[in-house]
């Protein structure tokens, strides 16, 4: 039996493209975010209204993946043009790959922020590099207040995190102090901020937008 | 089950680092504490992915690393395979951390072929195969 040393990253062809991504916007100036929460936590919901509010002030791309059907895509294409609907069959998680053939059919260059709405899934997609600049992680009331805590690795490597559904507070079982302890716990550097996409308060999310496109 | 697509590219890496001929034995990996491997997955994944290839039979050694713990209170810093543990100072929010790297660290081969060998199929196709049923 003979040893071969070889010592090279496992997902070095995925890491190559997601460069490749990296280097494309931001040759064109855009900011780009992978949203990474469950199904239903309110992804699309929070980039509908996102849409809207932006409307004539800042250009947004949304490439979305989903395992099948094109719904969450007829959606937001209802209220942008740049919309890319990804459907990766059994996979749970977008790749690199996938990303630059969906980059490829919408204008980067008039693009100010591209938000890569990830598959649902608060593990999987974590740990691949799209291109993006930042990973947002999303959670909502109703999902309860040990989520953070039971998917540390998202809220390690996330720069903000959205809390969805606060309107549903009075009716749900979560305490915000265990959530936003474990929140801060995981990642003490992580912004965290609350919003209600139902109630129309979604005001801390397009501050944090606003930020973001003007770097 | 992101085991699976990580499987896939390690087939691929593999196959492509066995020289000709040569008959695979043993892969060994190493993954950071933050990649969030599950060792039964990825040994399943392995397996499913090997069945009916060239492949079949290989053994995966996975190392998974351990955390690494830093308190807020006191400073100090641990490794641990528990992702919350109190620290010793009596704190309970020391903050989990450590690498997410996923490596590929070497192969073990037989340089002569084996008399019998498995009817060669394509990794990408048997694990996707096996994944739909």
């Amino acid at each position: 039996m003979k040893q071969v040393p070889i010592v090279e990253n496992v997902l070095k062809l995925n890491d190559e493209v997601a460069a490749m991504n990296r280097r494309d916007l931001e040759a064109a100036g855009v900011f780009t975010i992978d949203l990474i929460g469950s199904p239903g936590c309110g992804k699309t919901a929070l980039l509908e209204a996102t849409l809207e509010a932006m409307r004539g002030e800042l250009a947004i791309g949304v490439l979305v993946g989903d395992l099948a059907t094109t719904r969450d895509g007829d959606r937001l294409a209802a209220h942008c043009d740049d919309v890319v609907q990804i459907n990766n069959g059994r996979s749970c998680h977008l790749e690199s790959h996938q990303v630059r053939s969906a980059m490829s059919k919408i204008p980067l260059e008039k693009l100010d922020i591209l938000v890569i709405e990830n598959v649902g899934n608060l593990i999987c997609p974590v740990g691949f590099d799209l291109g993006q600049d930042v990973k947002v992680g999303m959670f909502s009331v109703s999902e309860g207040d040990d989520k953070p805590a039971k998917h540390p690795h998202l809220v390690a490597a996330a720069e903000l995190i959205v809390l969805n559904k606060t309107d549903l507070l009075p009716y749900v079982r979560f305490d915000r102090d265990v959530f936003t302890r474990d929140v801060k716990r995981i990642n003490p550097g992580v912004e965290l901020i609350e919003v209600s996409v139902q109630n129309g308060q979604i005001d801390p999310w397009l501050c944090w937008l606003r930020k973001k496109a003007k770097r | 089950m992101h085991e699976q697509s990580i499987v896939i590219a390690l087939l691929e890496q593999v196959r492509r680092h066995t020289p000709d001929g040569a008959t695979l034995r043993k892969v060994k990996v190493r993954a950071g504490a933050m990649r969030a491997i599950e060792p039964e997955l990825m040994r399943w994944a392995w397996a499913a992915g090997t069945k009916d290839t060239a492949m079949q039979g290989a053994a995966l050694e996975l190392t998974i690393e351990p955390y690494q713990l830093t308190c807020p209170k006191c400073g100090r810093r641990w490794k641990s395979e528990a992702l919350f543990e109190r620290c010793s100072c009596g704190c309970d929010d020391a903050t989990p951390g450590g690498d997410d790297a996923l490596t590929l660290t070497a192969i073990e081969i037989d340089e002569m072929p084996p008399e019998v060998r498995p009817e060669v199929r394509d990794e990408r196709s048997v694990l996707e195969e096996r994944a739909a049923t």
